[in-house]
């Protein structure tokens, strides 16, 4: 295909169309497709973290532990609320820069200070954990092989997230080296 | 002057031609393309306030709408292709359709970069214009240009 038929191939091909109600229907932030679900978990999460922290204060004496302990497990869950805020706001901030360069590179940068919260905030959220039940549970040898099974759960979880992340980084990294 | 809700929407009707191509060139399948052109008239919108008239509305719209279709996360979904077998492009099945179809999964093989490159060309962009709104010289542009026309050539062939 010479370059003209490439271009006029191009040109030519038939797109949708979408009508004046259904782009201003998709404009506002309330309609972004990843932000939706994003909401919808935060939402999801507070009701279930709420609905936890009052089973756990009524039905498993949540009012005899340690002041320490409670606010412990409630850091944890407020971590990993933190974390999907912390979501929401990279997906919702505009593009930037003058170029599409500058604009991926702009990106990268928000993506690696994402990637760093985002272990972090697991981390924190799995330490508060830990120390939570350690605080609470009292440990005899089939506890300890189950709690050392949770760790291992949460290192992989950990060590996959950080993978997932530097994959993420990676790939943007050689996009822009490309241009 | 400020660009009210109502003067956009128009803008974005007589150009929402290209966000679709662009969608069909970076998303495999009609879902992914749906939300990824939800995600562009979002960005459009929400960057409005920093266009600058200086540039025109599509210059201004190529560079943001392909910044976001290299940056948007893709959603994690089992790799199904629609290919030029199914119901919604059936229609579109005589020699000439062909032909762009066998162009367009063609385009689909370069990388991303590329693919921002080619499309300015494609839109009958000037060497200069690409320039401005990729951030690469002028100079790189006819070069990467050139050998990226040669691997669509090359991949037409092959296929």
């Amino acid at each position: 295909m010479e370059n003209d038929a490439l271009k006029s191939a191009w040109q030519d091909l038939p797109t949708p169309q979408k009508s004046n109600p259904e782009l201003k229907s998709i404009l506002h932030e309330s309609a972004h497709p990843v932000l939706k679900g994003i909401r919808r978990q935060l939402l999801i999460e507070l009701v279930g973290f709420t609905a936890f922290l009052l089973v756990y204060y009524d039905f498993f004496d949540g009012d005899r532990k340690p002041l320490y302990a409670n606010m412990l497990l409630v850091s944890a869950m407020l971590l990993v609320m933190a974390h999907n805020i912390a979501g929401y706001l990279l997906t919702r901030r505009g593009i930037k820069g003058n170029t599409i360069r500058q604009s991926l590179e702009d990106r990268l940068g928000d993506m690696k200070t994402y990637a760093i919260v985002s272990v972090a905030l697991r981390v924190l959220a799995a330490a508060c954990l830990w120390f939570f039940f350690m605080s609470v549970v009292t440990f005899d040898a089939h506890r300890y092989w189950l709690l050392a099974v949770v760790v291992v759960l949460v290192l992989v979880q950990i060590t996959a997230l950080s993978r997932i992340w530097l994959g993420r980084l990676k790939r943007m990294r050689e996009v822009i080296a490309d241009f | 002057m400020a660009m009210n809700e109502s003067q956009f929407l128009d803008l974005l009707d007589a150009h929402q031609g290209i966000i679709h191509k662009i969608c069909r060139l970076y998303r495999d399948s009609r879902e992914d393309r749906e939300d990824l052109f939800q995600e562009i008239v979002f960005q459009l919108w929400k960057s409005l306030p920093a266009f600058q008239e200086k540039a025109t509305f599509s210059t201004w719209m190529y560079r943001i709408a392909l910044s976001t279709a290299i940056s948007a996360f893709r959603k994690q979904r089992p790799d199904i292709r629609y290919t030029a077998s199914l119901p919604d492009e059936l229609a579109e099945s005589h020699e000439h359709d062909e032909q762009r179809e066998r162009l367009f999964e063609a385009l689909r093989k370069l990388s991303d970069a590329d693919k921002a490159l080619i499309t300015l060309y494609l839109e009958n962009l000037s060497y200069q214009e690409i320039a401005r709104i990729s951030g690469i010289s002028e100079n790189n542009v006819g070069v990467k240009l050139n050998r990226i026309k040669h691997k669509i050539q090359q991949l037409l062939k092959n296929g």
